[in-house]
């Protein structure tokens, strides 16, 4: 089966998603035993589908049978999603953030951001709210179908609005800004997991997946440069990123991936 | 089993179709980018030089806080804000839609004849739109001047409406081709820009 860009999805989605999108309303309990031949206990299959429990490598080689697909792309989720997790811990530790929660699903309010900003015209054309709240619902995968105002969606619209990224009126909504700063705990840790999850999908794909290496570019450049110039440096690179971003923006639709192009410049 | 993996495959090939059909209707082009710093924009140098009370120069042109000597080709001189620690009252007829408040400001130690413009917008980010702008003309046309702004506003209003003034300070005479609204103060190619502090409009009842 082929599937498009996996990049937002964890191991926890796949096996969720394989079990719920069969329409066969299979219970987990139904799924561990009939699909996965005995091979989970239906107790640990719910930890996995919930993030909380990574499965072994056995179990994903038999997941990628009954979806059909390369094991090595399935078994280069769970790396990453192992890689992401032992980058949590020691994030946590970094930002003095015990309390935060555990698990690679912190990356998740980022990604949403993101694919919330990009939903919205470059040029600043007004659309639907109920479209654009739908773009959002799609890349949330909101499993709650929760419509109220404490939805992970209206926490993304309403977060976006808060901050002067987005304009609403009468059922419509526009850009009027593209670049969203994180700022609280919270965001700034959410957004060090999704850079992380981008560099390491990206590295991942290069040296362990031949057949996707083609759609990741991965390259270092390196230079001396006078320390001055540094911040004059940089503005140019945003410049020039920014201008290609929005040269070749497409819609959204079956023929495009949603690109993410994580740019580093860091003296070393 | 086997029959049982059939009907899983096109479920699942089903679902991933219709997916796509969902991204693809609800799609609509765009791009972004998020950080752990701001970039710098023309909207983040108005909120500095607001916030700051200095000016800063972006991309060729000189942002200036209220009351504030400017730099560059206009250094020496300033245009002083009418500061206000009321909201500004809109003022109209009850028929119509639209209101104005009057905003004064006085310009002073310009050595060259210089135009004067305005622009009004609810935020830093735009967009911005060009008000009306009364001038009392000064005889020689150098020295302090006052110039009032009609700042619109809407008598549907229910809440005061937030507001940024902006004065811009043209070397000459501005373009002809000046747009009535612009996505930024750049774009209405203005040599010097004075910002007022963040305001707020409010139609009395």
């Amino acid at each position: 089966m082929q599937r498009r860009s996996n990049a937002p999805k964890g191991i926890k989605d796949l096996f969720y998603e394989t079990r719920v999108l069969s329409g066969r309303e299979f219970t987990v309990t139904r799924f561990a035993k009939e699909v996965l031949g005995g091979a989970v206990d239906p107790v640990m299959l719910g930890y996995i589908e919930k993030g909380k429990r990574f499965p072994n490598e056995a179990l994903v080689r038999r997941l990628a049978t009954i979806r059909e697909e390369p094991v090595a792309q399935l078994l280069a989720v769970l790396y990453r999603d192992r890689m992401l997790y032992a980058f949590g811990r020691e994030l946590r530790r970094a930002l003095h953030d015990p309390a935060a929660v555990e698990g690679i699903a912190d990356a998740d309010l980022a990604v949403q951001v993101s694919r919330a900003i990009a939903a919205l015209p470059d040029d600043g054309a007004w659309i639907t709210t109920a479209k654009w709240r739908a773009h959002i619902g799609v890349a949330v995968r909101d499993k709650s179908r929760d419509k109220s105002k404490n939805s992970d969606v209206a926490r993304v619209a309403d977060l976006l609005k808060e901050r002067g990224l987005v304009e609403q009126a009468k059922g419509k909504v526009r850009r009027v800004s593209r670049h969203f700063v994180a700022t609280t705990l919270e965001e700034r840790r959410a957004l060090a997991m999704e850079f992380t999850a981008i560099y390491t999908k990206a590295l991942l794909d290069k040296i362990t997946l031949p057949e996707r290496a083609a759609e990741t570019h991965l390259r270092n450049h390196y230079l001396h440069i006078e320390r001055e110039k540094l911040p004059e440096f940089y503005k140019r690179l945003e410049k020039a990123a920014r201008s290609l971003a929005e040269e070749f923006a497409a819609d959204a639709g079956a023929g495009t991936e949603f690109l993410n192009v994580l740019i580093v410049g860091t003296p070393v | 089993m086997n029959t049982e993996l059939r009907r899983l495959r096109t479920a699942l090939t089903t679902a991933s179709l219709l997916a796509a059909i969902v991204i693809g209707l609800a799609g609509c082009g765009g791009s972004g980018s998020s950080g752990f710093d701001a970039i710098a924009s023309e909207a983040t140098t108005v909120q500095h030089v607001i916030d700051a009370g200095d000016c800063t120069d972006f991309e060729g042109q000189t942002f200036c806080a209220s009351g504030v000597q400017a730099t560059g080709m206009f250094e020496g001189a300033l245009v002083k804000i009418q500061p206000l620690l009321e909201p500004l009252v809109c003022e109209g007829v009850p028929i119509s839609e639209k209101c104005t408040a009057p905003l004064a400001f006085t310009t002073e130690g310009f050595s060259t004849p210089t135009s004067l413009l305005a622009a009004v917008s609810e935020t830093e980010a735009g967009p911005w739109k060009l008000a009306a702008v009364e001038i009392e003309e000064h005889a020689d046309g150098v020295g302090p001047q006052t110039v009032s702004i009609a700042v619109p506003g809407r008598t549907d209003a229910s809440e005061p409406t937030p507001l940024i003034a902006a004065v811009l300070v043209y070397e000459g005479t501005p373009p002809d081709d000046l747009p009535a609204s612009a996505a930024q103060l750049s774009d209405f190619g203005v040599d010097l820009v004075y910002v007022s502090p963040r305001l707020e409009i409010v139609v009395p009842r």
